[in-house]
C-alpha cells in the first residue's frame, strides 16, 4: 500500500499554517504601508494552503486510497476532509486575488484580507474536529472575525449590523457552552466526540436531549438557518461584497460538515467508521422532527422573505437561509446523507461567492449603484461577461440542470424522496420554483431593462475604476466555470469522482 | 450518429452565433438559417437512408455514469415531433428575419432552443429528458424577456416560474420512479416500475412509493406544459409577449412536450392509475376546449386570440388522450402535429401584420385582405385550418378525438361540440373583423407579404394540406410505436 504523501499531522497543519502565515504577513506588510503587497501575501498564503491540501487530494485520487487519518488525535484529515480544506482555501484565494485591486485601495482593506485568511484557517480547523472544545474554539474564531469584518463595512448601518451579529452570536455561543456544560455533567468531562457519540447512542434522557438541541441551535445560528437567521441579512448587506463572498459561503461548508461530525459520526481510533451513528439512536429519533422542522421553516421563510427584497445582497442573504434549509433537510437521513448535504453546501458556496463578487464588480462599474436589484438594469447588455456570469450563477442558485446547484439539489431531493421523506423533497422543489421569483428578477433587471439614459451617457470610465472591475469580473467568471464544471461533470461522467472527493468515511 | 447531429448542429450554431456578438443582422440570420437547414438536411437524410423504418432508431449511446446516460433514439412517436421541430426551427429563423436588436444573440437562443427541444423528443433516459426539458426554459426566458413586446418582463418571469414549478415537482416524481426501479432509461423505468409493483404485490409488503403520488407528480409538470386549463395562465401572456419566432416555437413545439411526455412516460408508468384518473383528464380537456374557445371569442387582441385557440386545441388532445385507446393516442398526436403547423402559421401572420402596423387590436383593423391580398388569403386559409375544415390538417385529429370521445364519454361530448362551434365562431370572427369590410384608411399604404413571407406561408400551407388529405403520413409512422408503448413494451 502506498504511503500517504504527508503525515496526518502535516496534512492538517500545513494548509492551516500557510493560511495563518499569509494573514500574519499581510498584517506585517500593512504596518509598513504596503497595502498591495499585504493583500497579495494573504492571497498567496491561501493559495499555498489550497495547494498543500490539493496535493493530498490528488495523491489520494492517484493512489486510489481514500485514507482517513487522525492528526494530533483531534482532527480527522485526508480524503474528503482534505478536499473540503482545498475548497475552502481555494474559494478564499480566488476571492482575494480577484479583490486584490479593490482591497488595496483603502486603509482597511489589508486588515480585512488578513481577517479573511484567519477565518479560512479557522474554517479548516472546524472541519473534522474530534474534540468538542476544538469545535467551540474554531466556531468562535470564525464568529469573531465575522463581527470584525462586518463592522469594517464602515457605515453606521455596518456598525449596527455588527453589534446585532455580536449580541446574537454571544447568545449562540452561550447555547453551545450550555449544551457542553450539560454533557460535562452527564459524562464526567468527556470532550472527545467519538466517546461522546458512543454514549449518546445509548442515551434517551431529557438532559442529553436538551444538550443536543442546544448544540444544534448553535450550529443553525452559524449556518444562518431559521429561526436564528436574523443577523444574516443585515450583516451580508453591509459587509463589503468581496469580503461577504467568503464570509457568507465557505464557513457554511465547514459548519455543515462539523454539524454532521458531531451528530452523525463517530470514529474508531484507526479512522474506520463505526457502524452505530448518533442519528440511529433514540435521541436521534426524537430530534429528527426538530431537524425536519428547522429545514422546512428555513426553506419556507427564506424563500418568502427573499421574494420581498429590493437589495441584491440582502436578497442573497435571505435566499441563503433557504439554501441552508435544503442542505439541513438531508440531515433527517443519517450516514451517507452527509455527502448530499456537503455537496449541496459546496455548490451553494461556489455560486454564492460568485454572486457576491458580481455585486462587488457592479459597485466598481457603477459608482452610484445603491445595491438594489433595480440598479442592475442594463448590466447584461453593457457588460456581457458580467451578465453571463450573473445568469449562470442565478440559474445555479435556482437549481437548473447543468449547474452545480442542480446537482446539489438533485442529490438532496433524491435522497429524501427515496428514504420516505417525499414531503420534504416536494417542499424543496416548490421552494426552488419560488426562488426563481427573486433570482429571475435579478436577471430580469440585468437583461430585460435598459440602463437609465443618463448613466449610459457617462459610459467612458476612468481606468482607476476599470481594472478593479475587470479583476472582480474575472473572479466571478472562475466561480462560473467551477459551477458549470461541477454541474456537467456528473451528467457526463459519473458521480464516483465527486463521491470519492467528498469521501468523509461513510463509504459509498 | 444522425440523431446526435440533430441536437449538436443547432447547439454548435448557438455557440458560433454566441461568439459573433457584434455580427450584422444579415450575417447572423444567414448563419442561423444555414444551421437550421442543415439540421433539416440531416433529418431528411435519416429518413431517406432507410435507417428509420418506423421502428426504433437508436443512436450509439455514450456510456456515462450512474446518474444518466446520453442515450438518444427516435421511434414512430418521436419522429413526427422531431420533424415539427426541425421545420419550425427554420420557420422561426425566417420569422425573425428583421430582428435588428442584437440579432446574433437572438438567433443563438433560437438555435439553443431547437437543440433542447429536439433533445426532449429524442432522449431515452429520464434524467437526460429532464435536463433537456429544463434547458428549454432558459433560451425561451431570454427570448421573451429581451425581444418581446410591452409586458415582456412580467411574461418571461411568469412563464419560467410556472413551468419550472411544474417540472420541479416532476423531477421528484422522476426521482421516485428512478430510485425505486434502479433504472434511468425510459423503457427501463416504465417496465421496472411495473415489475416492482408486482413484486411487492406478490410479497404482500407495502409499496415503498405510492404509484398514485409518482403519477401525479410527473403529470403536474406535463399538464402545466400542455397546458391544461387551471394551470394555463402562463400561456396567453407568454405567447402574446414573445417575439414572433418565440411564439412560433412556443405554440408550435414547446406545447407538444407535455402531450409527448404523457404518452411516453406519464401514462405507461402507471396505466392503472391513469385508468382511474381518465375522467379527470377528460374534464380538463373539455374545460380547455370550451374555455379556450370562449376566451378566444372575447379577445380584442389578435395575438391573444390565437394564443387562447392553443388552449382549446390542446384541450382536444387531452380529451383524445383521456380515452386511453390507441386511436385516442393517434388522434392526440395528429392534433398536436397539426396544431404545431397551424399555430406557427397564425403566429407568423399575426407577427407580419404587427411588423407593419405595430398594433394587434382587432378593432383597429378592417379590410386588411383588400390592402394585403396575399396576407388575407393565407390568413383565411389558416383560420379555416384552425377551425378544423375537412381536407385541412385540423380535421382528422379532431374528428378522431370526437369519435373516440363519444365511444368513451357518450353524450358529454356535446359540450365539446359546443367548443367546436365556438371554434368556428372565433376563427371566422377574426377573418371577418380583420380581413373584410371597408379598408381602414389608417393602413392605406401598407405593404403585402414579401417573397420570404410568402415562402414561409406556402411551406406551412402545403404541410397543412398534406396532413389534411393524407394523415396516414403521421398515423402509419406513429401507430406501431404507440401500440408498443400501450402494450407496456415501451
Amino acid at each position: 500500500m502506498p504511503e500517504p504523501i504527508m503525515s496526518p499531522s502535516l496534512t492538517l497543519a500545513l494548509p492551516v499554517i500557510l493560511a495563518v502565515l499569509g494573514g500574519a504577513a499581510c498584517l506585517l506588510f500593512d504596518a509598513f504601508a504596503r497595502p498591495r503587497t499585504a493583500v497579495a501575501a494573504s492571497a498567496l498564503g491561501l493559495t499555498a494552503g489550497a495547494i498543500a491540501a490539493g496535493v493530498v487530494v490528488v495523491d489520494g485520487l492517484v493512489n486510489e486510497i481514500a485514507f482517513l487519518d487522525i492528526a494530533y488525535d483531534m482532527f480527522v484529515v485526508g480524503g474528503g476532509f482534505s478536499f473540503l480544506h482545498f475548497v475552502i482555501l481555494a474559494i478564499g484565494a480566488i476571492i482575494l486575488w480577484a479583490a486584490l485591486p479593490v482591497l488595496s485601495e483603502t486603509s482597511r482593506g489589508p486588515g480585512q484580507a488578513a481577517l479573511l485568511a484567519f477565518t479560512a484557517a479557522a474554517s479548516v480547523l472546524l472541519l473534522g474536529a474530534l474534540d468538542i472544545l476544538t469545535v467551540l474554539l474554531a466556531f468562535e474564531i470564525i464568529a469573531i472575525t465575522g463581527y470584525a469584518l462586518v463592522a469594517a463595512g464602515g457605515s453606521g448601518a455596518a456598525d449596527e449590523a455588527a453589534i446585532k451579529y455580536l449580541v446574537q452570536g454571544a447568545l449562540a455561543a452561550a447555547m453551545f457552552v450550555m449544551g457542553l456544560a450539560i454533557m460535562f455533567g452527564l459524562y464526567g468531562g468527556v470532550t472527545d466526540v467519538r466517546i461522546l457519540s458512543s454514549f449518546l447512542q445509548q442515551e434517551s434522557s431529557e438532559p442529553a436531549l436538551a444538550a443536543m438541541v442546544l448544540l444544534f441551535a448553535a450550529f443553525i445560528f452559524k449556518l444562518g438557518g431559521f429561526p436564528f437567521h436574523s443577523w444574516a441579512p443585515d450583516a451580508y448587506e453591509t459587509i463589503r461584497p468581496e469580503v461577504g463572498a467568503f464570509v457568507a459561503t465557505a464557513p457554511k461548508v465547514s459548519a455543515m460538515s462539523a454539524l454532521f461530525m458531531i451528530f452523525f459520526r463517530s470514529f474508531s481510533l484507526d479512522g474506520l467508521p463505526l457502524d452505530a451513528l448518533f442519528g440511529a439512536g433514540a435521541l436521534g429519533e426524537r430530534m429528527v422532527w426538530l431537524v425536519a422542522a428547522v429545514a422546512a421553516m428555513s426553506i419556507v421563510f427564506g424563500n418568502t422573505a427573499a421574494l420581498r427584497q429590493s437589495s441584491y445582497t440582502r436578497m442573497l442573504a435571505y435566499s441563503g437561509i433557504a439554501q441552508v434549509g435544503y442542505a439541513v433537510s438531508a440531515m433527517v437521513l443519517s450516514g451517507r446523507a452527509m455527502f448530499h448535504s456537503v455537496f449541496m453546501m459546496v455548490a451553494y458556496a461556489i455560486a454564492a461567492a460568485g454572486a457576491f463578487l458580481v455585486a462587488a464588480a457592479v459597485y466598481r462599474y457603477r459608482s452610484d449603484w445603491d445595491g438594489s436589484i433595480r440598479g442592475l438594469a442594463g448590466i447584461g447588455r453593457e457588460r456581457p461577461l458580467l451578465g453571463f456570469s450573473l445568469a449562470v450563477l442565478m440559474f445555479s442558485l435556482t437549481g437548473i440542470p447543468m449547474t452545480a446547484g442542480f446537482m446539489g439539489k438533485y442529490l438532496v431531493f433524491a435522497a429524501l424522496a427515496v428514504n420516505g421523506w417525499t414531503w420534504l423533497a416536494i417542499l424543496g422543489a416548490i421552494g426552488s420554483a419560488v426562488s426563481f421569483g427573486y433570482y429571475g428578477s435579478v436577471l430580469r433587471w440585468a437583461f430585460f431593462e435598459d440602463a437609465p439614459a443618463d448613466e449610459t451617457a457617462e459610459m467612458p470610465q476612468d481606468s482607476t475604476l476599470e481594472s478593479p472591475c475587470n479583476a472582480l469580473t474575472w473572479g466571478a467568471t472562475v466561480f462560473v466555470a467551477l459551477t458549470l464544471l461541477i454541474g456537467c461533470q456528473p451528467l457526463l461522467m459519473s458521480l464516483d469522482i465527486a463521491a470519492r472527493l467528498l469521501d468523509l468515511g461513510f463509504g459509498a | 450518429m444522425s440523431l446526435h447531429l440533430l441536437v449538436l448542429i443547432p447547439l454548435l450554431g448557438a455557440i458560433v452565433l454566441g461568439c459573433m456578438r457584434s455580427a450584422s443582422i444579415e450575417r447572423a440570420r444567414v448563419v442561423s438559417l444555414l444551421f437550421t437547414l442543415s439540421a433539416l438536411g440531416v433529418f431528411l437524410t435519416t429518413l431517406g437512408s432507410g435507417a428509420f423504418d418506423g421502428g426504433e432508431l437508436v443512436a450509439p449511446s455514450a456510456a456515462l455514469g450512474e446518474l444518466t446516460s446520453y442515450r438518444l433514439a427516435m421511434d414512430g412517436l418521436s419522429a413526427p415531433f422531431v420533424a415539427l421541430t426541425v421545420v419550425l426551427g427554420i420557420i422561426a429563423v425566417l420569422s425573425s428575419w428583421r430582428i435588428s436588436d442584437r440579432p446574433a444573440a437572438h438567433h443563438a437562443l433560437l438555435l439553443a432552443l431547437q437543440a433542447a427541444v429536439t433533445g426532449v423528443f429524442l432522449a431515452q433516459d429520464v434524467i437526460l429528458f429532464y435536463v433537456f426539458w429544463e434547458a428549454v426554459l432558459i433560451p425561451m426566458f431570454f427570448l421573451i424577456g429581451v425581444w418581446g413586446h410591452e409586458d415582456r418582463r412580467h411574461a418571461a418571469l411568469k412563464f419560467f416560474i410556472y413551468t419550472f414549478a411544474g417540472s420541479a415537482l416532476m423531477l421528484i416524481g422522476i426521482l421516485l420512479a428512478v430510485y425505486s426501479t434502479g433504472e434511468t432509461s425510459m423503457a427501463g423505468v416504465v417496465t421496472g416500475f411495473q415489475a416492482m409493483r408486482e413484486y411487492y404485490a406478490n410479497s404482500g409488503v407495502a409499496l415503498p412509493v405510492s404509484p398514485t403520488l409518482v403519477f401525479w407528480l410527473i403529470m403536474i409538470g406535463l399538464l402545466v406544459k400542455v397546458p391544461a386549463v387551471p394551470v394555463h395562465t402562463w400561456l396567453p401572456d407568454a405567447h402574446v409577449e414573445a417575439p414572433t419566432a418565440g411564439s412560433v416555437m412556443l405554440a408550435g413545439v414547446l406545447l407538444k412536450m407535455g402531450g409527448y411526455g404523457m404518452i411516453r412516460l406519464g401514462i405507461p408508468l402507471a396505466p392503472d392509475v391513469f385508468a382511474d384518473a381518465r375522467v379527470i383528464f377528460a374534464i380538463l380537456g373539455i374545460a380547455g376546449v370550451v374555455y379556450g374557445a370562449i376566451m378566444a371569442l372575447g379577445q380584442s387582441d389578435l395575438k391573444r386570440l390565437v394564443a387562447y385557440s392553443s388552449v382549446a386545441h390542446m384541450g382536444f388532445s387531452l380529451i383524445a388522450l383521456s380515452t386511453g385507446t390507441l386511436n385516442g393516442q393517434i388522434a392526440a398526436v395528429l392534433i398536436m402535429v397539426s396544431h404545431g403547423v397551424v399555430s406557427a402559421l397564425m403566429f407568423f401572420l399575426v407577427g407580419e401584420l404587427y411588423d407593419r402596423t405595430h398594433t394587434r387590436e382587432i378593432d383597429r383593423f378592417a379590410g386588411m385582405a383588400r390592402l394585403m391580398p396575399a396576407w388575407g388569403t393565407v390568413f383565411t386559409f389558416g383560420a379555416l385550418a384552425s377551425l378544423g375544415l375537412p381536407g385541412l390538417s385540423g380535421f382528422p385529429g379532431e374528428f378522431m378525438a370526437i369519435v373516440e370521445g363519444f365511444n368513451d364519454l357518450g353524450w358529454w361530448m356535446l359540450i365539446v361540440l359546443l367548443g367546436v362551434i365556438l371554434g368556428g365562431a372565433y376563427n371566422l370572427r377574426a377573418v371577418f373583423a380583420v380581413g373584410h369590410g371597408p379598408a381602414a384608411s389608417e393602413w392605406a399604404g401598407v405593404s403585402d407579404l414579401d417573397g420570404r413571407a410568402i415562402l414561409v406561408a406556402l411551406v406551412l400551407a402545403v404541410l397543412i394540406v398534406i396532413l389534411g388529405v393524407w394523415p396516414r403520413a403521421v398515423i402509419d409512422v406513429a401507430t406501431p410505436a404507440l401500440s408498443m408503448i400501450l402494450k407496456g413494451g415501451a
